[in-house]
């Protein structure tokens, strides 16, 4: 039997059940598509970690707190801080000039008066103001629930978090809610009145009012505020306060200009060294670092469930093909019969079934393979509407080479074995048993 | 391909189950600066208000709320009691704030009370109004509220350059609808501030 009557004899083979071939097509392919798929987004995912963690980011951070180390705690993530001490401008440029230092953001704190609409019935609450540069938030660990980041050079738009949809009365799921109304803020000073110079009447208290619009909710309590504003704002906010006659100290305003600083680490391995420098400089430092190691730990539990998926599905796809191949067997031992009986030879049998099997992967693999990039890219687009919102860089698609080529080679190979063994019955048939069938 | 990458699928997965975040309203608009800045006693600071409608009702609250541009700032340097004597000391407030650019100014009851000498209150009611117009602020001044020193308030603007905003027939104490009215006609003064 030449190759052409080979392929031309498990051509008819698939032909005379295209329902079958069809569903045992599309088993392959599901299979494929699901291997596709799952590495492509696994490649997509390392590109994104490996740049959040090898080149630094929200990962990769150092909360500086603006107050000495305690000698007793330092091998904690978040251990408890010493004395207060003045975070400055020069404290942050000792920290940028750090090695291992990606990006310094020096966090500044107002206390601050807010008075919600009238319309919502609650009373005004004294809180935080918090700012922090906002030119580059993917470096931050802000989280966006609803609406966008403030812009950096803006003077009147703030995000809110957690505690202020708490003190309106409302929760996460009402986020959406607040994002496009107002807020009016009012920061105050203590003065000293023209009574206090012997009049014997109090000293009063002086307030600068300024309204914000809300353009967004973010899930952490922003260092323990309520509202999140670009750096300016709560500078200009915190000088109000602290030009008083008590310099602020009735309002818990600190005399450091900055409450805290989030130090970026070029990586995740150099976040150890970034906190030992900068607690060498005198200052209290907290990272997830241990928390990072416990959380790749459990991951890692979670790569191996999703390998075992990826290769059920690979063996449940086998295993149809095996029985596709079977029941072909079967129905056709008049076929194989006949060609025993003109000739055939036992090895020419096999390679047709074989053949038939490994076309049926072949091309299976192939459709696989595309309709997982499809799945992939749907997953992208999503994935980066998601980023986007949350004001972090979208990825790019990471098509393999090697995960094509795998993929069609990998199930062809799979179909191949799968339908050897039936192959091999078809083969070993005796002739007069098949024609028996007869 | 790294281990823990392949282990990061869940939470991409997660996130494409995540209901997508609305996109934030339009950035603010940057602008130049409106800096209103209030100088006065018991009735501007609005004392005879309760808490919390003291920071809601008062009409210098009310002009800064819905007359002005969201980047608006207002710096409210009155207090009970106030006096125009106190008001240049007050003024010293504006140095660590943004300069002013819409100043009221609304004195005469409590100087009554304490017993100011007219003189002296045009003198002093001059010291505080004419730096402000010389510095490039508008500056409304309050008429109408006090019969002794009407003319010397009256005089003052006309020598300065402010501008007069009469609430005559205002009640006295304003109560809510008072200040309601006051903060009306203030910002129909003041105008349309883009």
């Amino acid at each position: 039997m030449t190759g052409t009557d080979a392929i031309a004899l498990a051509w008819s083979g698939v032909r005379r059940r295209p329902a079958r071939a069809v569903l045992t097509l599309l088993a392959v392919a599901l299979a494929a598509a699901l291997l596709s798929a799952l590495l492509t987004i696994a490649g997509t995912a390392e590109a994104r970690v490996l740049d959040q963690l090898s080149k630094g980011g929200p990962l990769s951070g150092v909360k500086v707190s603006a107050a000495a180390p305690d000698p007793t705690q330092l091998d904690q993530d978040n251990p408890p801080t010493g004395e207060p001490r003045i975070l400055d401008d020069a404290a942050i440029d000792r920290f940028a000039q750090l090695p291992g230092v990606q990006a310094v953001f020096p966090v500044a704190r107002a206390s601050v008066f807010v008075i919600p609409p009238a319309a919502g019935g609650i009373d005004p609450f004294g809180t935080a103001m918090v700012g922090v540069e906002l030119a580059r938030p993917g470096l931050l660990p802000i989280t966006l629930l609803a609406g966008r980041l403030p812009a950096g050079d803006s003077t009147a738009e703030v995000a809110v978090s957690e505690s202020y949809l708490r003190h309106l009365g409302l929760t996460t799921n009402d986020a959406e809610r607040v994002v496009g109304t107002e807020v009016e803020v009012a920061a105050s000073r203590r003065i000293l009145s023209r009574d206090d110079d012997g009049g014997g009447r109090r000293a009063g208290i002086r307030s600068r009012y300024s309204r914000y619009l809300v353009v967004g909710v973010v899930a952490q309590d922003a260092a323990g505020g309520d509202l999140l504003a670009p750096l300016p704002v709560v500078a200009t906010n915190r000088s109000w306060t602290i030009g008083g006659i008590d310099g602020g100290a009735s309002f818990d305003v600190s005399p450091s200009p900055y409450g805290g600083a989030f130090v970026v680490a070029d990586g995740i391995d150099r976040v150890g060294q970034v906190r030992d420098s900068i607690t060498a400089i005198g200052f209290s430092t907290s990272a997830p670092e241990n928390l990072l190691a416990s959380v790749q730990r459990y991951l890692h539990v979670v790569e191996i469930v999703l390998a075992a998926v990826g290769v059920i599905a690979l063996v449940v796809s086998a295993l149809g093909i095996a029985n596709a191949m079977l029941a072909a067997v079967r129905e056709r031992r008049r076929e194989i019969g006949v060609l025993k009986a003109i000739g055939a030879r036992d090895r020419d049998v096999l390679v047709v079934f074989v053949l038939e099997s490994s076309a049926l992967g072949l091309v299976g693999g192939c459709l696989g393979t595309a309709l997982g990039f499809v799945v992939a890219q749907a997953v992208a687009l999503v994935v980066n509407g998601y980023l986007t919102d949350q004001g972090l860089v979208a990825v790019a698609l990471v098509v393999s080479p090697q995960v094509i080529g795998g993929t069609v080679i990998g199930a062809t190979v799979l179909a191949t074995i799968a339908g050897a063994l039936p192959a091999r019955r078809a083969a070993r048939l005796p002739a007069r048993d098949a024609m028996g069938a007869l | 391909m790294k281990p823990w990458a392949l282990s990061l699928l869940p939470l991409v997965l997660a996130a494409c189950t995540s209901r997508p975040a609305a996109q934030g309203p339009e950035p603010e608009r940057l602008g130049v600066p409106v800096v209103l800045v209030t100088l006065g006693g018991d009735e501007t600071a609005g004392s005879d208000l309760g808490f919390p409608e003291v920071v809601r009702s008062r009409w210098p609250q009310i002009v800064f709320r819905d007359a002005l541009p969201t980047r608006a700032v207002w710096v409210n340097l009155s207090r009970e009691g106030l006096l125009v004597a106190d008001a240049l000391r007050a003024q010293a407030d504006l140095v660590t704030a943004d300069p002013p650019t819409i100043v009221t100014v609304w004195f005469g009851h409590g100087d009554e009370l304490a017993g100011t000498p007219v003189a002296t209150f045009e003198r002093e009611l001059r010291d505080v109004v004419d730096p402000l117009v010389e510095d490039g602020a508008s500056v409304y001044v309050v008429t109408g509220r006090s019969d002794l020193y009407e003319d010397a308030i009256s005089a003052v603007i006309v020598e300065s350059g402010a501008i007069a905003i009469d609430l005559t027939d205002l009640p006295r104490p304003l109560g809510i609808a008072g200040h309601a009215e006051a903060a009306r006609r203030v910002a129909e003064a003041i105008g349309t501030v883009e």
